[in-house]
This record gives structure tokens, sequence and C-alpha cells, in this order.
């Protein structure tokens, strides 16, 4: 920090402890000027989910430390696995007042695993057949930085299913055989 | 309490986090500096998608708040916005203030901005330009351009200029829109 | 039987939604001309029953009725214009009615969907589907 800054940085402030909650609406409207935007910056499908997805890892990041401190009292997980599961459940219930519904493995894979959401809330007005536009690509950008700022290297994608998201999660070899 | 819940959680399903949202607004706008690299271009396209949300955005107030009805004049706007509007969308009061003589120009003083909080800006300059909140200018000229106020909306001040702690947004009325009038009538 | 038909004006005065249920006759005209028509109809019945209102209207045009048939208007301060024809008598509230259309119907399927605007006629079977539940579920339908 330079020492001639006189303004209040915010990270001199302390972080705040219980915050309101937004408005789903406000939300919706700005996830979809994101949608319409990156959707005209796009070339093809896969741009446009790797552009939803930079969004998502961006927040992925600064979320951490976030619901670390304030959930889990800046306790972390050690194992993949169990950091999945404070996704599914802190993350998702800080963020989207609920949790991800299922975590499961592939049956074949055992690098691959799952974190299942009905109705994802991101997704409310989407209509099912623009699935294209999936804006779960943010989600699954957050899951993948979170799990790649605690050194489980990953990728993720998402698989849409009557209705539920499935946040496809292929962990790199190293994380799985530790 | 059970279990599982952290203690910070959304508790209204018609509501999500404010991180979420502050930080979503974030990584849009980081975005954009990356795609346009040009601040002026940057806050162009903010102006413009908050005028695509305010579109839009006014529908949703209004279906929700089927009392209000047109203004009678510009100061009852300004309290609609702040006190309603404001209050639905983004959870705050802005302060109404400096009202030219005229009555047709206002300030909104919004302290705390949900976009600006957590939000550190480099402070060598290349930054000093860019209107970070430029999309609530938007917002609030698509949305009365739709209600049929034409209004000229700016950012005097925001979070990341000079010493500015607040975000002020001055509104000035410009003219009432016609009524679109039917077209090739026999 | 009472509702017989619905549309939906943008601001613009195009009509971005036709919807018939019981109408037994027809104008005569073709569909564009009768959009047209409807629409100058209520430009000009707002506009002259306000210059004849005795002291400030706050709603204004609401409607009119004949002996056969009722027109109920409603219309959003951002402009978008509803009309509902029903029976003389509609068992029921069509302002609420419309207002439902509008909140419960039009804002989730379209106004808050990413790929829609209220420039074109809409083409959602969602928004459809939810406005027939709406119309079909109404007192002043089955009635």
């Amino acid at each position: 920090m330079d020492s001639e800054n006189v303004k209040p940085s915010c990270l001199d402030k302390s972080i705040p402890k219980q915050r309101g909650e937004i408005n789903l609406s406000t939300y919706a409207f700005l996830i979809a000027e994101m949608v319409i935007y990156s959707n005209k910056q796009s070339n093809d499908i896969t741009d446009f989910k790797s552009r939803m997805a930079e969004f998502g890892r961006f927040i992925g990041v600064r979320l951490l430390d976030l619901t670390y401190y304030r959930d889990r009292n800046n306790k972390r997980e050690v194992k993949f696995l169990e950091q999945m599961n404070f996704i599914k459940k802190y993350v998702w219930k800080s963020i989207y007042g609920k949790e991800a519904d299922k975590l499961e493995r592939d049956y074949s894979d055992p690098l691959i695993y799952y974190i299942m959401e009905k109705d994802p809330i991101i997704n409310k007005f989407l209509p099912n057949d623009r699935l294209n536009f999936s804006c779960a690509y943010l989600n699954a950008g957050i899951i993948e930085a979170i799990l790649n700022e605690s050194n489980f290297p990953c990728k993720t994608d998402i698989i849409h299913s009557d209705g539920w998201v499935y946040y496809t999660i292929k962990f790199d070899k190293s994380v799985v055989s530790k | 309490m059970s279990k599982t819940s952290g203690k910070y959680n959304v508790t209204d399903p018609r509501k999500i986090s404010y991180e979420l949202f502050t930080l979503t607004y974030g990584s849009f706008v980081m975005q954009l500096i990356k795609d346009y690299e040009d601040v002026d271009e940057v806050n162009k396209q903010l102006d413009t998608i908050g005028y695509n949300m305010g579109n839009r955005m006014i529908e949703d107030f209004l279906a929700r708040n089927p009392h209000i009805s047109r203004c009678s004049d510009f100061r009852e706007t300004a309290e609609v916005l702040s006190k309603q509007a404001f209050k639905m969308f983004l959870g705050i009061q802005p302060q109404v203030t400096n009202w030219n003589n005229s009555f047709d120009e206002f300030s909104l003083i919004i302290d705390p901005n949900p976009l600006t909080e957590f939000v550190e800006f480099p402070d060598h300059g290349k930054f000093e330009k860019l209107n970070y909140s430029q999309i609530i200018c938007g917002a609030i000229r698509g949305a009365l351009e739709m209600v049929q106020l034409k209004v000229e909306c700016n950012l005097k001040t925001d979070q990341n200029k000079g010493d500015s702690t607040y975000t002020e947004i001055r509104i000035k009325f410009v003219e009432i829109i016609q009524d679109a009038i039917p077209v090739g009538e026999d | 039987m009472a509702i017989y038909n619905f549309y939906i004006f943008n601001r613009e005065g195009q009509c971005i939604y036709y919807r018939e249920w019981n109408r037994s006759k027809q104008s005569g005209l073709n569909q564009e001309q009768e959009f047209k028509q409807m629409f100058g109809l209520i430009i000009e019945m707002k506009s002259f029953v306000t210059k004849m209102s005795p002291t400030d209207l706050k709603d204004g045009f609401l409607g009119f009725k004949t002996n056969k048939y009722k027109m109920n208007y409603y219309e959003t301060p951002s402009g978008l214009k509803f009309v509902l024809n029903t029976d003389v008598n509609p068992l029921g509230n069509t302002r609420e009615l419309l207002h439902q259309v509008y909140e419960q119907v039009l804002l989730p399927t379209v106004i808050k969907n990413v790929n829609v605007n209220l420039q074109e006629p809409i083409k959602s079977t969602v928004f459809e589907n939810k406005l027939e539940d709406l119309i079909r579920n109404s007192t002043i339908f089955k009635n």
C-alpha cells in the first residue's frame, strides 16, 4: 500500500460480518446483460462458455476467503472431498441461500465428480430451449476457481438433464491419488 | 439453525447474497476493461448496459407496485426513485439532495453503494476516469424513458475518484416524451 | 363463457400478442387492420375522454360497453396496453386480471427472459401456457 494514499482502502476496513441481501430480480437483470454481452463477443458456444466461466472464476477466488472467514472460522479443508462438500454446503448457501442438492462420483472415471443442482437460481429466467446460453457456466467457474485456489487442480463443465444441472469436476491425477 | 448452515446465509428465497452481486458486477467490469482497454469506451458500454437493464427493470417495478402511477412532478419522481425503486432493487434509499432553483435537477447520494463495496481500485490513475457505477445512471435513464421522462444522468463522483467516499449521481429533467401515435391512420 | 379475445400492444403501438377464446364472429378485417384500428381507437378514446372529463382523470380510459360485449382496458405507466373483450357483465375484476397477466405472466416469462424483448411479437410457449392457465381459471372465464 502506498504510504501517501490518504483515502481509506477497502483493505483497511474490517470485513462486514453481516451484510444485506439483494433482490434476485436485480441479479437476474444483471446476469441477462452479461449473457447478451458474452454472446455478442463470442464466435461460438465454446467461447461463450469460457467467457461465462471466467466471470465465475473471478467471483470464486474472492468468495473463497470470505466464506472461510465467516462460516468456518478460517478452518481449511485439506481433502478434496471435503472441499467439494464445503462448496456444496457453505458456499452455495452463502450465495444462493440453499445448498446444492447432491454430490456424486462418476462410476467409471475416478477423476470425475459431480455437484448436482435442481433448477439453479441462476437459470431461473432461462427458457428450456436456450440451454446453450446457460448461466450455470458461471457457477462452474466459481467451483473451478475455489478448487484450484485450494490446490485441487481441476477443470469443470456442465451437463443439463431434465431440469438438473450437473457441475462436472474433473480433477488432476495428483489430487485423487493424494 | 441446522448444523450445515453457515451464519451468514441468504434467508429469503427471492434474494441472493450481497457479495455475489457485488463480485458478479466486478467480474463484468473487469471483462469490459479487458475487451475494450479504453476507459471511455468502457464507460459508454456500462451506460448502455444499464440503459437496457432499466428498460426491463421499470416493468418489474411497475408490475410489483400497481399503486404507482405517472408522477405529477419531478420531485415526486425523485422520491419514488429513491424510496421505492432503489429500495426494491438495491436495498438502499439514497439521499435526494442539491436541487437546483427550478427543481428540474437533483442529486442522489449513494452511500453505501452495493456496487463498489469490497472493490479496490489500483490507485495509479489508470482507473481514475473509470465510471464504475455508470451502470446505475444508464438504468435510471432507461427506466424513466419508459415512463416518458427523458433525463440526463451523470456520475458526478464515485468511490474510485479522488478522495470521494460516496457515489453521487446527477439527474436532470430534459422533456416529457409524447405518446406514440398510430401510424398509417386512414 | 365470457372471455372473447385479448390483445397486448407495446409502446410503439405494435400488437405483440393476440389470442381468442370464444369469439364466434370475426370483424371482417384482416388481422393487421384490426390491430391497427384497435390501437387507433384506444388512442382516440384516451385522448377524448381526458378532454371531456369534468375533473382530472386518475386512471383515465378503462374501457367501454356495448349491449353485447365489454371492452376492458389496462395500461401500465410504461405504456404497455392490454385489451380484454368480455361478456357485458364479467363476473370479477377485469382490471385485476389484466394486472395479473402483467405481473404473473408477462414479467417472468418475457420481460425477465434473456432472449426476448417487447419489440417483437411474443412467441414463448411458457407465456402462452401460463396465460391460458390464468385466464381459464379466472371467475370471469368460468361464469
